[in-house]
């Protein structure tokens, strides 16, 4: 694992292949003449490589067992168009290949979503040896008869309010979406993390759908969950009255879909070159709708430590370098005992807080048989943990009143399976 | 808390790991912990992913700041729309390997982050690009209708609604062709204030 905690698979596994295939789409270029080889029923899928890098002898090898399998298999070349879409070549009838293509896709879009640049995709016979790099690239897409069906890729990603509330539900602060808003559309909000669609390839095939008859340009940009947990939208033509029809659009859908309630409270900000223009906000437009609490912020965290009780703990994740002072990232560990969710949160926390590489501290939080929070972690460099509870025990005062208890901690650390070292919050005072 | 053995006792109970201590390594069950036994041994916290020892990098993303300053002005809208094609490759890749990840709010004279104000001119850029493909549809429309319309007059009196049709769709255009060239005009100038903050 890197620094920043990004994983590399490896090259030949199935997320290895399934990661090189996203690459190869998101990067797809004109320029650029492809090798395919798609067997609609195996682990590995589609894989695409550009000619350069083909060399035809790995695929082909692989074409090879696959065809001894006895597997289905389609092979040939891929271009791709002046619209990007991408125009796969087979020296045969492909016999239900756009079918194939597409219900393959549709299954493991959510897995793979670069697979949107899929949609629409053409196929045509060449009769050209497509094994040959040459006859690849001497492939002239305005003397091939292309087949499409549009209608078999309208599934892949659906422009709708559970679409909307989904990407909502599982937001994480900090975490960047692109937005697009527009009132006479349905849905009027689409979003999609900027993560999984850098080159806006999805929002695209979204607002296409959105837009339908209606030529409304709509507002577009980005927008976040912040610290505090609500939601700042940012752009340049953001305005007052988009934020109510946001908010009578979410008033209307919310008890079918409750992640819109964490657009409550939400903020517009107008920019122009690179700043903050203006804020539009208003507590009036979401009365009623009560934002819940998000994962990932001191309120989500002083609400997992006031439901601890017993034998439950939960993992925690400690910086100073907090906007305000110290944060505190606390999550559930019943449920993610192997820590595989909150090893990539606490990968995003050290992004998040641009300081924290010199000073977080993580472990899992219990409280002993008195009810007193105890911290247990294997890091090594904890002089400064008193410290930060005091702070965060300070903070009980204003808006946490959980955090009080942290004026009494306990943190146990360990080195190997020995406690080394046992601190008191009390020794920071 | 009791202390360790309270603990370990925990452990092994809420999250199902044996927790082996310095007297059952030099028992007979010895043999069974080997060295990578021992990353899993004494605390579930062991799990998480070390600190890093650095901030997060932002190579890319400084990189295409950099390559952004030195390009020329754009003579014509269609040269900014080509600078903004040609930078799109690096543009992903800071995105993808160095994501802005900050939650601060912003306030009103606030400046956007380095990446943000980068995400805003991608935005800007598909949003220009969807704008073209708007007008060069309504273009094709207004040309089949202007052709109808031709034929139709050939054809003689009576056919007041094909010349209607021409008149929308003719007008349609015009309006995505004025839309382009302002969005095409603002982003220009937009993209003069970022290459200039840049330097």
């Amino acid at each position: 694992m890197s620094g920043n905690g990004k994983e590399t698979p490896p090259a030949g596994s199935v997320s290895g292949l399934q990661a090189a295939l996203s690459r190869t789409l998101i990067f797809r270029s004109r320029k650029e003449r492809y090798h395919f080889l798609f067997a609609p029923h195996s682990a590995g899928g589609l894989i695409i490589r550009t000619l350069a890098r083909s060399v035809a002898a790995p695929l082909a090898s692989t074409l090879k067992i696959l065809e001894e399998r006895g597997e289905k298999v389609f092979s040939g070349a891929m271009l791709v168009d002046e619209e990007s879409r991408c125009l796969f070549c087979v020296s045969e009838a492909p016999e239900g290949f756009l079918s194939e293509l597409a219900s393959w896709a549709q299954r493991n879009v959510s897995e793979i979503p670069a697979l949107i640049a899929l949609a629409d995709a053409g196929v045509a016979v060449s009769s050209a040896h497509l094994d040959s790099n040459e006859a690849v690239l001497a492939l002239a897409p305005t003397e091939l008869s292309i087949v499409r069906e549009p209608d078999l890729w309208k599934d892949l990603l659906r422009a709708d309010v559970a679409g909307t509330a989904a990407v909502l539900g599982v937001a994480w602060p900090g975490e960047r979406l692109w937005y697009w808003l527009s009132d006479g559309a349905d849905p009027p909000l689409l979003l999609q993390p900027v993560a999984i669609d850098p080159n806006h390839e999805r929002m695209e095939h979204l607002i296409r759908q959105a837009r339908g008859s209606v030529r409304s340009r709509g507002n577009t940009g980005t927008c976040l969950i912040i610290d505090a947990g609500n939601i700042q939208f940012r752009g340049p033509d953001l305005e007052l009255a988009g934020l109510h029809s946001l908010a009578a659009w979410v008033r209307q859908h919310v008890a079918a879909h409750p992640a819109l309630a964490r657009l409550s409270g939400c903020e517009f900000l107008a920019t122009s070159a690179g700043r903050v223009a203006s804020v539009v906000a208003d507590a009036n437009a979401w009365s009623g709708i009560e934002r819940p609490s998000v994962p990932g912020t001191l309120e989500e965290s002083a609400r997992v430590f006031a439901g601890l009780a017993g034998d439950a703990g939960c993992w925690f994740w400690l910086t100073g370098a907090g906007p305000d002072g110290p944060f505190l990232d606390l999550a559930d560990l019943q449920g993610d005992p192997a820590g595989e969710s909150f090893a990539p949160r606490s990968a995003r926390n050290y992004r998040r807080f641009a300081g924290s590489f010199e000073d977080a501290i993580s472990g899992i939080l219990r409280l002993d048989a008195n009810g007193q929070p105890v911290f247990v972690t294997h890091e090594p460099h904890v002089d400064h943990w008193p410290a930060l509870m005091h702070q965060l025990a300070a903070r009980a005062h204003d808006t946490q009143p959980a955090f009080a208890a942290f004026g009494r901690a306990v943190l146990i650390q360990y080195a190997g399976e020995q406690v080394a070292r046992t601190l008191r919050a009390t020794d920071g005072s | 808390m009791s202390g360790t053995a309270e603990m370990n006792a925990w452990i092994a109970r809420v999250l199902g790991i044996e927790v082996l201590t310095a007297a059952a390594k030099t028992s007979s069950d010895a043999a069974a912990i080997d060295a990578g036994a021992l990353n899993r041994l004494g605390l579930a916290a062991a799990r998480l992913p070390p600190r890093p020892d650095r901030p997060g990098r932002s190579a890319r993303t400084d990189a295409l700041i950099g390559r952004v300053a030195s390009l020329p002005p754009a003579p014509e809208p269609k040269d900014l729309l080509a600078q903004f094609g040609g930078l799109a490759p690096e543009f992903v890749l800071a995105v993808l390997e160095e994501p802005a990840s900050t939650a601060t709010a912003l306030r009103e004279g606030a400046e956007l982050p380095r990446q943000d104000w980068m995400l805003e001119f991608g935005d800007r850029y598909s949003s220009l690009l969807r704008d073209l493909r708007d007008w060069r549809r309504l273009l094709a429309d207004a040309q089949a209708a202007r052709d109808a319309a031709t034929t139709a007059a050939d054809l003689g009196p009576g056919q007041g609604d094909l010349i209607e049709d021409y008149a929308t769709a003719r007008d349609s255009c015009l309006e995505a062709r004025a839309l382009v060239m302002t969005a095409v005009h603002s982003l220009a100038t937009e993209f003069g204030q970022a290459r200039q903050a840049s330097t």
